[in-house]
């Protein structure tokens, strides 16, 4: 078992973080395939559940089964939770869209490896759509994008609090990179997540809940209704990192581990007092629009910074949508890392060419 | 400031060992650090690397373009750490197994360490990389003694449990990595 200090600063890897912070948050169940780089999730939580039997571990057949099993344990009132990544992560998206239609929380860290397909198994951000909008519905999901590895702590608690509260699948987007480094992270005791309690019965209440109706203008009008509630939940959630901002000529526009380069980048240039800023969405969904046209007030040119090819550019370039003279430039490195030179190189480029 | 290391070998020689023993005895000694792998889909057989930071600030990205310190220790690893090692970048290499003429292309500071060699004939072959753990951290200074050889001894408890003289033989590999780079020096 570990034990937890405390305010004490540890040495973990990515992977290693995400166990302690669901423990941390309350989970006590379980249910995943294997796959890098997430595999040493599993057994981090599998050598727990081996020493606390108040902890359930399941490792099923494959990803569908470890979403449905997530759910059905969430339904009988275990806080559960699943971790994968890839064509893994895909294969999940069947059950995320179940937890969407019948408002069942749902946690899973996904570490995005390179794509299409097998791939690599090492990193990238190609993940972000499927994460965002991966289903045959609109997307009632939320989606948090750590930067690095404290955060990583931090809003893997926090997904767990918004799940059981808001009762909605919530994805906290890592990568291979955050998976698989060690670094500093200072863990808490414990944390005050809400309560899971039994979804479908309590006590003699049975609650019916449905994913399958009869008529169109029946499944629109529960559409409309949850379009409502999770444009009020989306307000209460969104979180966001403008960095030096305000006076900025030039913004990078970056998310996750890319967001960690990019900071660098812009506080080495401002300590040359070169004017520039990060505006990076915390949460992916929902996406902090006005919050991001903020950022750029002062902006004449943007730097949008991404391992895929515009699948962060597209969500960006529409929340900027009406800003007129606005020049927009990109670094796409589909599946590849994204060092804070490179960043810090390009916005020299566009700093010099204004 | 940071200290930047970038570790290259094959897998199975240890190189991510030297990784973790040096950030924990590094974290020890009140520094901040990140280490990543470089991972491929091979258990074993492939290059595989460690970027490696020390340093005084918090340290939140895990890569870097050039390194301020690259150890090579395979025939491999040479092609594969290239676009990390500039003109600033102290080389540090094991000579029993990479030759001089391997390293021609790179015109800075060389630091030959025999440590394949020297671990077969004095010690034991696997110790091979804690002579170049001993080496490496002598060469970047700032980490205390105590804790190395307590992060070492902690890395390899388990095995140490099973095999005692093993702790001699990592500690040893360690002094001797230490004593090799400081009578290079005089």
């Amino acid at each position: 078992m570990f034990s937890h200090a405390e305010g004490k600063i540890e040495l973990l890897t990515g992977n290693e973080i995400v166990v302690r912070a669901a423990l941390a948050a309350g989970a006590n169940a379980f249910f995943g395939y294997p796959i890098t780089p997430t595999t040493e999730i599993l057994q981090g939580w599998a050598q727990e559940a081996k020493d606390n039997k108040g902890l359930i571990y399941l490792q099923t057949e494959d990803e569908p089964a470890a979403g449905f099993g997530l759910l059905g344990a969430a339904l009988g009132g275990k806080k559960a939770w699943t971790t994968t990544a890839g064509a893994g992560h895909l294969l999940m998206q069947d059950a995320v869209v179940v937890a969407e239609a019948m408002r069942i929380p749902f946690v899973a860290y996904i570490g995005q490896r390179g794509g299409p397909s097998t791939g690599t198994v090492i990193y990238s951000q190609q993940e972000l759509s499927i994460a965002r909008d991966g289903g045959n519905g609109e997307g009632f999901r939320m989606v948090l994008g750590p930067s690095n590895l404290q955060e990583l702590y931090e809003l893997m608690i926090k997904s767990f609090d918004i799940a059981w509260r808001y009762r909605l699948p919530v994805f906290v987007l890592g990568d291979g990179y955050l998976s698989k480094m060690t670094g500093e992270v200072e863990l808490k005791k414990s944390a005050t997540t809400c309560p899971a309690k039994p979804i479908v019965q309590n006590g003699k209440k049975v609650v019916n809940l449905r994913n399958c109706y009869s008529l169109e203008d029946e499944i629109a009008t529960v559409i409309k209704e949850e379009l409502k509630d999770f444009g009020k939940i989306a307000k209460e959630i969104e979180m966001s990192e403008a960095l030096n901002c305000s006076d900025a000529e030039v913004v990078v526009f970056a998310w996750g581990t890319v967001g960690s380069a990019a900071r660098e980048a812009v506080r080495k240039l401002r300590k040359e007092g070169k004017k520039v800023g990060l505006f990076r969405p915390i949460t992916l969904k929902p996406f902090g629009a006005t919050r991001a046209k903020q950022a750029v007030r002062k902006a004449h040119s943007i730097l949008i910074a991404e391992s895929a090819f515009g699948k962060f550019g597209r969500l960006v370039t529409e929340s900027l949508f009406g800003l007129e003279g606005l020049k927009v430039e990109r670094l796409y490195k589909p599946a590849e890392g994204i060092l804070s030179e490179e960043i810090e190189d390009r916005l020299r480029g566009m700093l010099d060419g204004a | 400031m940071i200290t930047r290391i970038l570790i290259g070998g094959e897998g199975g020689q240890g190189v991510q060992a030297i990784a973790k023993v040096l950030i924990h005895a590094a974290h020890a000694s009140g520094k901040h650090v990140a280490h990543l792998p470089n991972f491929g889909v091979e258990q074993r057989g492939g290059v595989s690397l460690a970027f490696v930071q020390i340093g005084d600030e918090e340290i939140s990205y895990p890569k870097f373009r050039e390194a301020d310190v690259a150890v090579l220790l395979s025939h491999r690893s040479v092609e594969r750490s290239k676009m990390h090692i500039g003109t600033n970048t102290k080389i540090i290499f094991d000579n029993s197994i990479i030759g001089q003429k391997e390293l021609l292309g790179f015109r800075t500071e060389k630091i030959a360490i025999p440590a394949s060699h020297l671990a077969k004939e004095k010690l034991i072959p696997r110790v091979f990389n804690m002579i170049v753990l001993g080496a490496l951290t002598e060469e970047i200074g700032g980490i205390k003694e105590k804790e190395l050889k307590k992060a070492t001894l902690n890395y390899f408890n388990d095995k140490i449990k099973k095999k005692h003289e093993l702790k001699h033989f990592n500690l040893a590999a360690l002094e001797m990595g230490e004593k090799t780079i400081k009578g290079l020096r005089k």
